[in-house]
């Protein structure tokens, strides 16, 4: 599988579409932030209603939606479990990015 | 020609294309339809005194391209757009009279698989294929699905948000894609013609402009895809289902109890012929079997004289392809009907854990369990079916059946 990661990432870069990305860590190390009233509120482990768990994330160019999930469609994790595609929030204009 | 219900054919007809193009032109779907809104406007004045152009499809098409430009010029922030569209107009006129509308097809087909992409959910691809395509207006495609226009029209507005913030492309997808994404069109066509042909909920079993839009939309698609046999298929499939409709009128009638001089012979001919011209492909599918299948209905003189031998073979190769549990139980009758009512009864019976919450699984069991004079069960199944069922057509038909067993 790693082997496989490592293709894909290499694959992506070497077309020039590789923005960046990062892997996370499991979900056991992970913490949920939420404030209230004022109030911090830090509990172990994911969001509650996770079912399905966030593993890492590409950023990567693409044309338009067709040409994201070819690509997506490359990624290793894809094969057994799924990938989210969602468009970047361009800031600069409060809306989506082009 | 110039009477109301002439001009308003003309616009059915040319509404999608319009859309479709403007849409290519200015990259926005709303002002897409405000601009051919507009020309419709324009053509509703001028068409009653002029006459029909001879190319109303140009005429609509140019005037709507001009409106656009006047929308776009009353939005002063939007001067680069306008420079930019202008330069493009411009330079596709170049040489080219209001008559010729190339790269039309194009556009519609375009359109057909961005309204269709497999990102939108199924309820905002079949509601925005009615609307651009279809030419429907918000009100009437909520009357068919009886939601409000409200919900619907939010139903479209997010579809196009989507659209437009997700990137899905404007464009005729590549061959390796073509398929699946034929597929998702061809099923929301399919999805509407069901809608029309046995209405889920409301008062009318058969609502037929929805099969009439879906005929008409899948005939665009088969022209602009000549050589997709699935799509021949389901255009087959819809018009010999669409010729039995007046022997259908007035409520469910069983294929046994039509009348079958009732049957538009004409389109059942013309409906096998499309089907034949799909099969002579070499690549069959689900769309040309079940069509096969309601072409052997159709041949068959009376109930009695019907091949079920050869349905039951087909319905076979069906359940391969699709392997899904109404497919199932309609094979289940093609097995009672061709091998005998304890064999399909048989098969049935071992489908009830997916199909327990199907109307149609108890309505079937019930006329099987009639047939081998079980009467008391077949009580019980009927009922079932009724209290399953939300349409009232549909659920006065089985209350009838009812009634004369007790």
């Amino acid at each position: 599988m790693h082997e496989e990661y490592f293709k894909f990432t290499e694959r992506i870069t070497a077309r020039g579409i590789n923005l960046g990305g990062e892997a996370l860590a499991g979900v056991e190390t992970a913490t949920t932030v939420q404030v209230r009233d004022g109030r911090t509120l830090t509990t172990d482990g994911p969001f509650a209603e996770t079912k399905e768990i966030l593993g890492g994330f590409y950023l990567i160019e693409a044309a338009d939606l067709d040409a994201a999930v070819a690509v997506a469609a490359e990624i290793p994790g894809s094969w057994s479990g799924s990938v989210e595609v969602r468009p970047l929030w361009d800031w600069q204009n409060g809306k989506m990015a082009e | 020609m110039t009477d109301h219900a002439a001009i308003e054919r003309v616009f059915r007809l040319e509404y999608g294309r319009v859309v479709a193009t403007l849409i290519r032109h200015v990259g926005d779907f709303d002002l897409a339809e405000d601009a051919a809104q507009d020309a419709v406007t324009a053509a509703l004045t001028k068409w009653p005194s002029t006459g029909v152009p001879r190319n109303p499809g140009a005429w609509l098409t140019t005037t709507a391209r001009r409106k656009a430009i006047d929308r776009i010029r009353r939005r002063v922030n939007y001067e680069r757009k306008l420079s930019e569209l202008e330069r493009r107009i411009s330079a596709e006129d170049q040489g080219q009279d209001d008559t010729v509308a190339t790269g039309v097809d194009d556009d519609q087909l375009r359109l057909i698989f961005t309204c269709c992409h497999p990102a939108l959910a199924v309820e905002a691809q079949v509601a925005l294929t009615l609307k651009t395509l279809g030419g429907l207006s918000t009100e009437e495609i909520a009357r068919a699905f009886l939601t409000s226009a409200t919900t619907l029209a939010q139903r479209i507005v997010r579809a196009k948000r989507k659209i437009h913030d997700a990137g899905i492309p404007y464009r005729i997808p590549g061959k390796d894609e073509m398929p699946e994404r034929l597929d998702a069109v061809l099923t929301v066509i399919y999805l509407i013609f069901n809608e029309g042909y046995a209405a889920t909920t409301g008062e009318d079993v058969i609502r037929s402009a929805l099969c009439d839009d879906a005929i008409r939309l899948g005939g665009s698609v088969s022209r602009l895809l000549p050589a997709e046999p699935e799509v021949l298929g389901l255009n087959a499939l819809m018009q010999l289902i669409h010729a039995r409709r007046e022997a259908r009128a007035g409520g469910v009638v069983l294929l046994q109890d039509q009348d079958r001089s009732a049957w538009r012979r004409d389109e059942i001919d013309a409906a096998s012929a499309l089907l034949q011209r799909a099969v002579a492909a070499g690549r069959p599918g689900p769309y040309q079997i079940q069509a096969a299948i309601t072409a052997l209905h159709a041949d068959a003189a009376d109930f009695a004289s019907t091949d079920w031998d050869q349905i039951r073979l087909l319905y076979d190769r069906l359940l391969s392809m699709h392997p899904t549990p109404v497919v199932a139980l309609n094979r289940a009758v093609a097995v009672a009907m061709a091998d005998g009512i304890e064999q399909g009864m048989d098969v049935i019976d071992a489908l009830k854990d997916g199909l327990g919450d199907y109307p149609w699984f108890h309505s079937a069991r019930a006329e099987l369990l009639l047939r081998m004079e079980r009467y008391e069960e077949a009580t019980v199944a009927f009922q079932r079916a009724i209290d399953l069922t939300n349409n009232q057509g549909t659920r006065a038909f089985l209350s009838t059946r009812l009634a004369e067993l007790t």
